[in-house]
């Protein structure tokens, strides 16, 4: 008898503890929600009611690096004091899995990076429909193309190279017809357009200057795997490993690489393919649902303002913005005057992704 | 009478356990695995299946993950049971630092011990520039299936040790020296009598080191450079930036699942093989090594512990350096600390103890509860249970956050944002380790004991507490350390399911590195080694089955 007792007990506290801390979570929801009704209603006329109407609190689901995150932070918070930020960092891949997966109890308020013009209309449902208010000031190629996407900055496709290794293989890289060079069999690293938005930036820009689905460009990206082209997992190996020394060239985005300059690395440089380069801009946008929204409506607008952007741009010297009134200086990257920009037409991307992406396997498989 | 009430406390606690395991176990994953077999229109469909096997780019996958799996299986044992057997039947001075040692080595994040082997043995590693400057070799890449299983097996070897310390030190020495009688020394007496006797610990461990390895998507990740293995595949098709497609993730979570269902199986089929019982009434004397044979065994066993330890050691390096950004840069001091101690260390330590503590707790409990059904009350339902608690061990990490997240994030029961659901993923994930010890240990401890204690008048329930349970303490404790090494360095699971409260020293290591701070990632790494090491400290002191006076 005692020992039913015993057991039965043990696991009634099993139960209920779990039960019990479960319950502490709902009542966080409850006061959650209850701020949201208090920001929802309200107005947004001046300021100084702004900071008041706005909440305390935010929370920042972001990919981009702690460098980007402090300098945003820095300008948010010189506006509104009162609004705390909590940032939680992942990849966009693992951040948008959980914005989905909470979908029916949101925990964030916004999204920022890692979110393309070529995503379309894909994360429609996980996005709040919002259109900042500083939308007739940003550029024509970047405004919204699906109604709940604010894009914020440009990543413009460019190649790290290591100018030391560089020079050892006795070559000079200036555009991507030196790729197919076979000093640089297996020295080229790149990542996997199928999860990296980066690699996929890539395609995009090959696309834009070799023609789209043209034979031109698939004979191209032919040729640089079977020079060895590697395909690494992450990104980020793009350039941190270029400077790291294991490859001489990689295939990847601006600020990534010009972060490296910024932080002092002496061995790697910038280059534009001469044939052509482009970016696609990335977003800020809203999830579904977010606890606190009218402070994520402030973000968002910081984030498009003019001022926002010259703030952040001029302290991180590396990036280009989309708002066309934005002043700032570029340290690190060369002026936009000085690159040879192509047009990219987002709308055959966006339709057409699936496809690139389904012969761009059938490429790897069969020269592998 | 008695044989009613015997029956009664373990079929609730059969009944108990499938309640459990119903809520926290099969519904989450079965909401995953649905997404596999049924259309976003809601109709049964093996599409995703065929996908998978048609396109050589996916089923490539499983091929290349099975391949490097058993080359790091054969490497790890080939390592590990020299090592286990040098450790319990000999002497060696140090013997507790190459314990301690060799535990840490299998601790570190699996992110930074990859890309530490990097920078030592990259393309541009400090070693190999090294030794190409004086020595003239050119080292092979450390990338793709070498990397990987290089990589891999030193990280993993401690758990071949762990287990087999556990397994040795119950071998009776009454038969070792009944074998030297008739003749059988040395080595034949190793393959012949020892490695026999320990067969189900030696399987009970292959099994661990190959689950790892299998479901391993950090090591890939980084080191992989092209080789593709089907834990990368699962989370990019969840976690990827470009369009993911769940349903296809799920569809190679089930085929990953399947292939795993088939060699637990298998083992357990060969370790039935290899029933027998025995007890430690006479454990075995260590004996001092000498001559050549002990020099090249302190050889082995200190080189095998220095090179596995290397990278950690590297990293507490570089956390002094001074550091911006990813970029390293002359000159050493503290500026990774400080920022470490604004980024929330406090609480990352905190909560890594906490979260260690509780979990490892439920689990040791639930593990003897289940070891106890297992091997005593053998039945189909509790066969059951425990290919169930297996289950979660081969789904990757991330698959499980997701699963328990979308399961916990509707009424009734919210836990989404908790300590709850981490400690939860946590034990789901990390009970495998020492269900499999706790199983292993009781099948050697023969029922005879167990009888003779009931016919003096204890309970059944009695008996187990007071006799069963402290002699599989070896067990038990050999399979805590490494639940716990486990939960400490948890990623796959926390990325989906932390939040600022509920943050890790893992996670922030992760964090700090992906943001691109090494600096600040070694440190956080670093001090995670030396929580690391002091809780080992704590536990040798405590513990009473690790002999101190070695």
């Amino acid at each position: 008898m005692k020992k039913k007792i015993l057991a039965s007990l043990l696991t009634v506290i099993m139960v209920l503890s779990l039960v019990g801390c479960g319950g502490k979570s709902k009542s966080n929801n409850q006061d959650t929600n209850s701020n949201n009704s208090n920001a929802g209603s309200e107005t947004t006329n001046d300021t100084a009611d702004k900071t008041e109407d706005l909440g305390d609190k935010l929370v920042f689901y972001s990919s981009m690096t702690d460098e980007d995150i402090e300098s945003v932070l820095e300008g948010f918070n010189a506006l509104y004091p009162d609004i705390e930020v909590e940032v939680v960092n992942g990849s966009a891949g693992e951040l948008i899995a959980r914005i989905t997966a909470e979908a029916d109890n949101p925990q964030g308020d916004v999204m920022w990076g890692g979110l393309p013009q070529t995503d379309g209309n894909s994360y429609a449902d996980i996005f709040e429909p919002y259109i900042s208010e500083n939308e007739d000031e940003i550029y024509e190629a970047y405004k919204t193309n699906n109604g709940f996407y604010n894009y914020s900055h440009l990543s413009t496709v460019v190649f790290c190279v290591n100018t030391e290794l560089e020079e050892k293989a006795g070559i000079e890289i200036k555009g991507y017809k030196d790729l197919l060079n076979p000093a640089l069999k297996g020295q080229i690293v790149f990542s996997d357009p199928n999860s990296s938005s980066a690699a996929w930036n890539n395609i995009c820009n090959i696309m834009a200057v070799f023609g789209y689905n043209s034979d031109e460009a698939w004979d191209y990206i032919k040729g640089l795997l079977e020079n060895g082209l590697v395909i690494s997992d992450s990104s980020s190996k793009c350039f941190k490993a270029v400077a790291d020394g294991e490859y001489i060239v990689g295939l990847t985005y601006e600020d990534g690489a010009a972060q490296l300059l910024k932080n002092g690395a002496k061995n790697i440089r910038l280059v534009y393919p001469e044939e052509g380069t482009s970016a696609t801009a990335m977003a800020c946008a809203i999830i579904k649902g977010a606890p606190h929204m009218a402070a994520a409506k402030a973000m968002v607008n910081y984030l498009t303002s003019a001022e926002g952007q010259s703030e952040r741009a001029e302290k991180l010297g590396t990036i280009r913005m989309t708002n066309s009134n934005a002043k700032y200086t570029t340290k690190y990257i060369p002026a936009t005057e000085e690159i040879k920009w192509v047009p990219r037409d987002v709308n055959w991307l966006i339709e057409h992704k699936q496809e690139v992406l389904d012969r761009w396997n059938e490429l790897v498989t069969s020269i592998n | 009478m008695k044989k009613h009430k015997r029956l009664e406390i373990w079929t609730f606690v059969t009944i108990g356990f499938f309640i459990l395991f119903a809520i926290f176990l099969v519904y989450p994953m079965y909401g995953i695995l649905k997404e596999s077999v049924v259309t976003p229109e809601g109709k049964f469909s093996l599409e995703q299946f065929k996908k998978f096997f048609s396109n050589p780019y996916y089923s490539q996958t499983i091929l290349n993950s099975f391949k490097v799996t058993i080359a790091v299986t054969a490497l790890t044992l080939l390592l590990g049971i020299p090592f286990s057997y040098f450790y319990s039947f000999y002497r060696l001075k140090g013997a507790k630092i190459l314990f301690i040692v060799s535990v840490l080595c299998c601790m570190s994040a699996p992110f930074i011990g990859a890309y530490a082997w990097i920078m030592l043995l990259g393309r541009s590693g400090v070693i190999t520039v090294w030794i190409k400057e004086h020595l003239g070799i050119s080292l092979g890449s450390i990338y793709g299936f070498v990397g990987i299983m290089f990589v891999q097996a030193f990280k993993l070897f401690p758990l071949v040790f762990i287990y087999m310390n556990g397994a040795f030190k119950n071998i009776d020495n009454t038969l070792l020296e009944a074998s030297e009688n008739m003749g059988c020394v040395g080595i034949k007496r190793f393959f012949k009598v020892i490695m026999q006797l320990s067969m189900p610990t030696i399987l009970a461990a292959a099994l661990m080191v190959f689950m790892r390895a299998f479901a391993d998507f950090g090591t890939p990740l980084v080191i992989g450079e092209g080789y593709r293995t089907f834990p990368v595949e699962i989370y990019n098709q969840y976690l990827g930036e470009n369009g993911t497609n769940h349903a296809f993730a799920s569809a190679i979570s089930v085929i990953a699942i399947l292939v795993t269902a088939v060699v637990f199986f298998l083992q357990k089929w060969a370790t039935n093989k290899y029933k027998f019982s025995m007890n430690a009434l006479h454990p075995v004397e260590k004996k001092k090594p000498k001559g050549i044979l002990g020099v090249l065994m302190y050889i082995y066993t200190y080189a095998l512990v220095a090179i596995a330890f290397l990278p950690q050691v590297y990293i507490v390096y570089l956390s002094f350096r001074n550091c911006k950004g990813s970029v390293f840069q002359e000159g050493y001091s503290l500026m990774n600390y400080e920022a470490a101690a604004k980024k929330l260390l406090g609480r990352s330590i905190k909560n890594t103890l906490m979260f260690g503590v509780v979990a490892l707790a439920i689990i040791i409990l639930l593990s003897v509860l289940i070891a106890y059904l297992v091997v005593r009350r053998s039945s189909v339902a509790n066969n059951i249970i425990d290919t169930v608690s297996m289950l979660p061990y081969i789904i990757p990490g991330s698959v499980v956050g997701i699963a328990l997240v979308l399961a916990f994030s509707k009424k009734p029961l919210v836990l989404t944002g908790t300590i709850t659901i981490m400690i939860i993923a946590l034990v789901i994930r990390r009970m495998p380790y020492t269900i499999r010890s706790a199983t292993a240990t009781l099948m050697q401890i023969p029922m005879s004991i167990e009888e003779a204690s009931i016919s003096l008048g204890a309970s059944k329930l009695k008996t187990f507490i007071k006799i069963t349970v402290p002699m599989m303490t070896n067990g038990i404790v050999s399979g805590a350390i490494l639940s716990w090494v486990a939960i400490v360095t948890e990623l796959s699971s926390a990325i989906i399911l932390y939040n600022n409260k509920s943050i890790t020293l893992t996670m922030s290591t992760y964090v700090a590195i992906s943001r691109g701070n090494y600096g600040l990632g070694a440190a956080f790494a670093a001090i995670l080694t030396v929580l690391t090491t002091i809780s080992l400290l704590v536990y040798l002191a405590v513990s009473k089955s690790e002999d101190i006076k070695l």
